[in-house]
């Protein structure tokens, strides 16, 4: 069903390619097509961009079988997005990014934007955004989980995150005491 | 938002979750929140520490106040054996953080700044720490090296021993300096405290020389060693000036403090621009002579006068 409703898309997006170049056609994992201002997506990242520049875009849709449906439309939704939010002008410097500062702030769009995904979702998100090279929704997704695990014990962490203690009594004992420092808070 | 499911962050790759630990270090403000994350499963305690644009370690973050420590700070006797203890532990910790930290794969993002303040203990120590600064510079995971050595409280030693220590202090850091020289190429800034040189080549030319780098250095009762009186003289002698005479030297800020020297000969500074003295008391022949430094824009001159008094002469 899924399939279909994918072909129907696909058909339906060549039109649009066709008259209108300005657009690429991604395929997620499981077949379902979804449609991307060229320009952002080459700007936002590294991997696309490679892609255009490569002639390796197929106009019935580019493979990208390491991302799931739910992960690409929220990529294509952010690329779609950040188009909208930046003047033109703006774009070719901002294709360029400079190590002097590390971790950027994100903006207020962007926050609302990781905010409404689900647990899975915004992981998935982490996934789609380190595949395709997008530095600027990296950092904007892994801001989300640095304040996540901000100010919460390990315990809290693992509860949060599902992540399971795989370390034994003692070798917990032995990793508290080696690093006896990192759990005294004056 | 709910609880996850299943545990996709321990998924993620390597650089993506040290990327998330280098946010936490920033925002939460030191290296503990990234530290403690080990314990969380094997998974995490094999991540290497993010590599991250500034880190800064000091080694009186890494002391843990025990019971022991408490009941023995009554007593005086064993107060000194169980600092010495304290401080042999919080090195060791310190040690292994900044190791911690350093390993993390070679990527594109480099240290901008580590910033390290530590005891000037054993030189075994100092080696193990030197060696970690030198490595990292060397690959050029660091860019700059800010070091502060913390010595031992000039007043919890005997008046009579003080001179004994600052020189002791000084050879340590001698050895040091011998022991890590690319340590102390990466080196940009440096703080010293309460150390004595025995001559003043040590100071003037095994420093600055080994040194290339260093942008900022401040020396706080240091000192070049002299005999108090030489023998058929009349007059009291005076210690030997520091002299800067490096035309290569990138020095841009110099710092004397209350250092025992016969003043400063600044013969060949190129980029000092700034330049702060304080003497212990005044003498009557010029502290500071000026060759070329042409970069000079803030001079600051002072002594102390009487108990605590600075006069400030600019």
């Amino acid at each position: 069903m899924e399939v279909d409703k994918g072909k129907g898309e696909a058909e339906e997006t060549r039109k649009v390619a066709e008259a209108d170049r300005d657009t690429v056609t991604l395929k997620s994992s499981d077949g379902k097509l979804f449609e991307v201002s060229k320009e952002a997506a080459a700007r936002l990242s590294t991997v696309l961009a490679g892609m255009i520049a490569g002639g390796s875009i197929d106009d019935n849709g580019t493979d990208l079988k390491q991302i799931g449906s739910e992960a690409l439309e929220n990529v294509v939704d952010y690329c779609n997005k950040h188009a909208n939010s930046i003047p033109s002008a703006a774009l070719i410097s901002s294709s360029i990014s400079f190590n002097t500062a590390p971790f950027k702030e994100p903006e207020e769009w962007e926050r609302k934007f990781v905010d409404r995904l689900s647990h899975d979702a915004l992981f998935d998100l982490v996934e789609a955004a380190n595949f395709l090279g997008m530095e600027r929704l990296l950092d904007v997704t892994c801001h989300k989980i640095s304040e996540m695990m901000k100010g919460k014990s390990p315990d809290q962490i693992r509860e949060v995150f599902n992540i399971k203690n795989d370390y034994t009594k003692e070798e917990l004992e032995e990793i508290r005491q080696e690093l006896a420092w990192a759990f005294y808070d004056d | 938002m709910a609880e996850a499911e299943i545990d996709k962050i321990s998924e993620l790759p390597d650089d993506v979750l040290l990327d998330i630990l280098g946010r936490l270090v920033v925002t939460a403000g030191d290296v503990h929140a990234v530290a403690r994350t080990s314990i969380l499963s094997r998974r995490w305690r094999s991540l290497p520490w993010p590599q991250i644009t500034g880190v800064s370690l000091d080694v009186s973050k890494f002391f843990i106040p025990s019971d022991e420590w408490q009941r023995v700070r009554q007593r005086r006797r064993r107060r000194r054996r169980a600092w010495e203890q304290d401080q042999r532990h919080a090195t060791a910790a310190f040690t292994d953080a900044l190791a911690r930290f350093l390993e993390a794969p070679a990527s594109k993002r480099v240290i901008e700044k580590l910033s390290l303040k530590f005891f000037l203990r054993r030189r075994d120590d100092l080696r193990r720490i030197g060696e970690l600064v030198g490595g990292a510079a060397a690959g050029g995971v660091v860019k700059s090296v800010e070091l502060e050595i913390v010595v031992t409280e000039m007043k919890s030693v005997a008046p009579e021993l003080e001179e004994q220590t600052k020189l002791g202090n000084g050879e340590r850091f001698g050895h040091f300096l011998h022991d890590c020289p690319g340590a102390f190429r990466s080196i940009t800034k440096l703080t010293l405290k309460d150390m004595w040189f025995h001559d003043a080549a040590e100071l003037n030319s095994n420093l600055l020389r080994g040194c290339n780098n260093l942008q900022f250095l401040t020396l706080s009762s240091c000192g070049i060693f002299y005999p108090k009186t030489l023998p058929n003289a009349d007059e009291p002698s005076r210690p030997p000036a520091l002299t800067i005479d490096a035309p290569e030297l990138r020095l841009e800020f110099l710092r004397c403090d209350l250092c025992d020297i016969g003043g400063v000969e600044l013969v060949q500074a190129p980029a000092l621009s700034g330049f702060s003295y304080y003497a212990k008391v005044i003498e009557d022949s010029a502290p500071i002579s000026f060759g070329c430094t042409p970069s000079l824009k803030c001079l600051s001159l002072g002594h102390c006068q009487g108990e605590d008094t600075f006069v400030k002469l600019k």
